[in-house]
């Protein structure tokens, strides 16, 4: 052995602290995604994508408090609201509306609501006295100096249609009608989505909710906001990757036992995996500045393909170091296969995938590495005591193998890929990015209690207007006023809510002041101002605009590159397709939404996983068919066809309907059913080659297995369809010695 | 036996106590049917009030307010809010809700709605001052006056700003 050859296994140690060192720098630093939906590619244009980055519609959080008496629950709401939070801002209504009432108080007759101004533009001057004379008899107040400054009571009329809504404003919170129940609005300072300070910032908030029930046992209290189901899943996801790591690597380690009866094996499957990981999360860290925790879950499966090639390793090793050396080829054949698949998914345009394409590409190459310069020095030939049952279990199944007749196992095989073929044809694909996630029951329940409240719980979908300036925006939106209004009527949506209802154009404002003080001289106006013996105010000029008007709804006009996007906000959208359509015929209005966005991304992605199933299905059977024979490359095509396609009839069968996560399970499969394809077809011995694939396939599926059970829908989905696939490729693959022990060559290699 | 005469004594002094707790509260008849009413508003900068008259229809969970003279103006309180006879037909008015409310409530003596929202005390000749608890009734609403013996016959609305609103109430019956 040269000096260089010595000095490899080193080197790759070396290399393996670095990075280890690298994780324990980088580790505490990072931030970890846990949001399925910025894990999809937008299917939105730039602006559009420009303006959903700044939409902090998931920053709101809604209490409802109830199951008291009306005064009990204010001092529990006034005991919650004196305790402040860090990163929680609780909204102040009553506040607001004062301050809202002020600023019209003290801009009295600019602001006029579209009716008031077409008859003020139509010349209808006798309607306007009317509604004032019988705002005037009525017993509501008045804003102060109503009269002096805009006789016709113009903007107290303006202030008063706008919506109220169901429940009833305080100073600091909303209460209902019947005095059954307050609700608490605030916003976070930070992403919902950002798992560390937003689970810190619930904690805080969960910690003061319990002490108020503790206080008030009878309080009832409904969350609702994205905040609450966003730290549920990443919490869930933390623990699935955990839970489901360690029982995966719990059965690996029972299952080495069970084997060779010895602790030697878990150092050097130790060996094998270690590296896989270290090298895989510095991949991963290096390559995305925010990675998604979600990764890490479909990354746990590294640990079950790492294992396969300590397996083969070991067997091999522990034989002899020409067997190790025969076994090389394969594992190599194995490992491009493999990375193949992986490098099918790092061209996806999905974050979540190829996320854990870089991982596995890494970790996979760490493992084959680890085994080639590391078990060998490691383990010297005969060292292990090989069970002798499980060698001789492998054996009779092999045995119980060969019997079997070849064309009967074509026979069967085409025949099976084909009523496979054609039930998958006729299967249900859904794309809801919705049914990826769920929450728990308790909490979704918790929601729709605060939303059936009605009050500022708004669509996912919005309309944007474009305009060249802030200015430019109110007056499109004020145009518009009269048709939202409309579709409002017709029942496509129950409420809108804008900056134009707050607030108008300047160009607005001195229009209504001319056509006032042209009013003001009219017969109608003078008879009116002689009665209440007052004198026509001299026309204002002290407009009222975004810059000195202060209002929460300021926050729905954003600037986008040299643009401004004014954001109207709908509730319960009952007709989309009507919208849509209407939307269409307006130049610069636009209906934004995200979910139905991420839902044709999804669509999208699920078409190209298809092809890039099919394109990775052929380049193996190049590959094998280069290295073993086409006879040997049609027949693993075979194997892999009817396991793919059984685990994803299966998952049909499971869930209904298919999602895009079974498809990148199916490209997984197609990974490891490779793998055993590459070995059964190899001239390894079948004993030991059955070994191997059964001890691997066997922590495959219990890795997999597992994930079935995950709480989030679309890890289950996977891993359910992973554990399919393995299984029934380990029991076919087998069958590939009988339609090419031809090929086989006695103590082969490649 | 001390426990229990303890617990008898309690009792026999907590129930006066309620029952004057309910007095205050139960101070005015809850008003069903029909009452006339005439308003006089004063507002600042107006050197004449401005008067009104008409008539409440009073039904189990709604109230019409009509103001017949000097013009014709109707507003309409139910449970879903107050809305204003424009064009023949009721449309929404948001300023006015509360106002709504208040005087279904007092007209109706609805103590919960009155407790929650004002502090009581009796005043001067049969009258009861509400005073908003809190913002942003308290922005709007110095105090409001009740007065009557039995039944409620004036209702004294003093506003922040200086304007104030008497409303003196007449059943129908006592009309002519």
């Amino acid at each position: 052995m040269t000096k260089l050859a010595r000095l490899t296994p080193y080197s790759w140690l070396a290399i393996i602290i670095c990075l280890l060192a690298y994780l324990l720098v980088q580790l505490p630093q990072r931030q970890w995604s846990s949001s399925i939906t910025a894990l999809l590619p937008a299917a939105a244009e730039p602006w559009q994508q420009q303006l959903l980055g700044q939409v902090n519609s998931s920053r709101q959080v809604t209490l409802k408090l109830s199951g008291l008496p009306l005064p009990q629950l204010r001092q529990a709401a006034t005991s919650l609201l004196q305790q402040p939070i860090e990163g929680l801002s609780w909204h102040q209504p009553g506040a607001l509306l004062s301050q809202l009432q002020q600023q019209y108080q003290q801009h009295q007759s600019l602001l006029l609501s579209p009716q008031a101004m077409q008859l003020l533009q139509q010349g209808q001057y006798q309607p306007l006295v009317d509604a004032a004379w019988q705002r005037l008899y009525s017993p509501a107040p008045l804003l102060s100096e109503a009269l002096s400054q805009d006789p016709l009571l113009l903007t107290q009329q303006f202030m008063e249609q706008q919506g109220g809504g169901t429940l009833m404003l305080q100073q600091a919170w909303f209460e209902t009608r019947q005095g059954d129940a307050i609700v608490l609005y605030a916003e976070t300072a930070t992403d919902p989505f950002d798992r560390l300070p937003a689970s810190v910032l619930q904690q805080q908030l969960a910690q003061q909710l319990s002490a108020l029930s503790t206080q008030w046992p009878q309080l009832h209290i409904a969350r609702s906001g994205v905040l609450f189901h966003a730290v549920h899943a990443s919490a869930n996801a933390s623990f699935e990757m955990q839970f489901y790591g360690a029982i995966s690597l719990l059965a690996i380690l029972l299952l080495l036992v069970f084997s060779f009866r010895s602790a030697r094996p878990l150092l050097l499957a130790t060996v094998v995996l270690l590296p896989a990981i270290i090298a895989g999360l510095a991949a991963l860290l290096l390559v995305f500045a925010q990675p998604h925790v979600l990764a890490l879950v479909f990354a746990t499966t590294l640990i079950g393909i790492a294992i396969d090639y300590s397996f083969h390793g070991m067997l091999a090793a522990n034989q002899a170091r020409s067997t190790f050396n025969a076994m090389l080829p394969s594992l190599a054949l194995g490992l491009l296969t493999t990375l193949l698949g992986y490098l099918a998914l790092l061209w996806l345009p999905f974050s979540l995938l190829q996320q854990v394409a870089v991982f596995m590409l890494a970790g996979l190459v760490a493992a084959f590495i680890s085994v080639w310069l590391l078990l060998p020095l490691l383990l010297a030939p005969q060292q292990l005591h090989n069970s002798y049952w499980l060698q001789q279990g492998c054996a009779r199944i092999t045995q119980a193998y060969q019997r079997a007749s070849a064309l009967w196992v074509w026979l069967i095989g085409l025949s099976a890929s084909a009523v496979v073929v054609l039930l998958l044809l006729q299967g249900r694909f859904s794309d809801d990015v919705r049914l990826f996630s769920q929450s728990p029951p308790g909490l979704l329940q918790q929601e729709a209690e605060v939303r059936a409240l009605g009050a500022q719980q708004w669509d996912s979908r919005f309309l944007v207007l474009l305009a060249d300036n802030t200015e430019q925006a109110l007056a499109q939106e004020h145009a518009l006023q009269s048709t939202l209004t409309q579709w409002q009527q017709q029942g496509w949506f129950v409420r809108w809510q804008g900056l134009s209802q707050q607030l108008t154009s300047q160009q607005q404002q001195a229009a209504s002041q001319q056509l006032l003080q042209q009013a003001y001289q009219s017969p109608a106006l003078q008879a009116y101002l002689s009665q209440l013996q007052l004198q026509p105010p001299p026309a204002r000029t002290d407009w009222l605009t975004t810059a000195n008007f202060a209002s929460p709804l300021l926050k729905q006009h954003f600037r986008v590159g040299t643009q401004t996007a004014a954001i109207v906000l709908l509730q319960q959208v009952s007709e989309v397709a009507l919208l849509q359509q209407a939307v269409a015929q307006l130049p610069a209005v636009y209906l934004l939404d995200p979910i139905a966005d991420t839902n044709d991304s999804l669509q999208q992605l699920r078409s190209q996983l298809v092809i890039w199933l099919l394109l990775a299905l052929l380049v193996s059977i190049a590959v094998l068919s280069w290295r073993r024979g086409i006879k040997a490359a049609l027949a693993s095509a075979l194997l892999l066809t009817l396991a793919i396609g059984a685990a994803l009839c299966f998952s049909l069968w499971r869930q209904q309907q298919l999602n895009v996560f079974n498809l990148v399970a199916a490209l997984l499969v197609l990974a490891l059913a490779l793998d055993y394809a590459v070995f059964f077809t190899s001239g390894l011995r079948k004993t030991e080659v059955m070994q191997a694939v059964l001890l691997s396939a066997a922590t495959s599926c219990l890795a997999f297995g597992m994930l079935s059970f995950s709480q989030t829908p679309a890890v289950a989905s996977f891993g359910f369809t992973v554990f399919s696939g393995v299984a029934l490729s380990a029991l076919l693959a087998p069958l590939l010695t009988l339609i090419c022990h031809k090929e086989a060559v006695s103590g082969g290699t490649l | 036996m001390i426990r229990l005469g303890c617990l008898l004594l309690l009792t026999l002094l907590l129930i006066p106590a309620q029952a004057t707790a309910s007095q205050t509260l139960l101070r005015f008849k809850p008003l069903q049917g029909q009452l006339n009413f005439n308003q006089s508003k004063q507002l600042q900068g107006l050197p004449v009030a401005l008067k009104s008259s008409g008539y409440i229809k009073l039904d189990a969970e709604q109230l019409l307010w009509h103001t017949t003279a000097p013009v014709d103006s109707k507003l309409l309180v139910s449970p879903a809010g107050v809305s204003q006879w424009q064009q023949q037909q009721y449309v929404a008015v948001a300023g006015s809700e509360f106002v709504g409310q208040l005087m279904l409530a007092v007209l109706q003596q609805q103590h919960q709605f009155i407790n929650a929202h004002f502090a009581l005390s009796d005043a001067d000749n049969d009258c009861q001052m509400l005073h908003p608890l809190q913002a942003p009734l308290s922005n709007l609403f110095v105090q409001i006056r009740l007065c009557g013996e039995a039944t409620l016959q004036q209702i004294v609305l003093q506003e922040s700003n200086g304007n104030s609103t008497t409303i003196d109430l007449q059943p129908e019956a006592n009309l002519d």
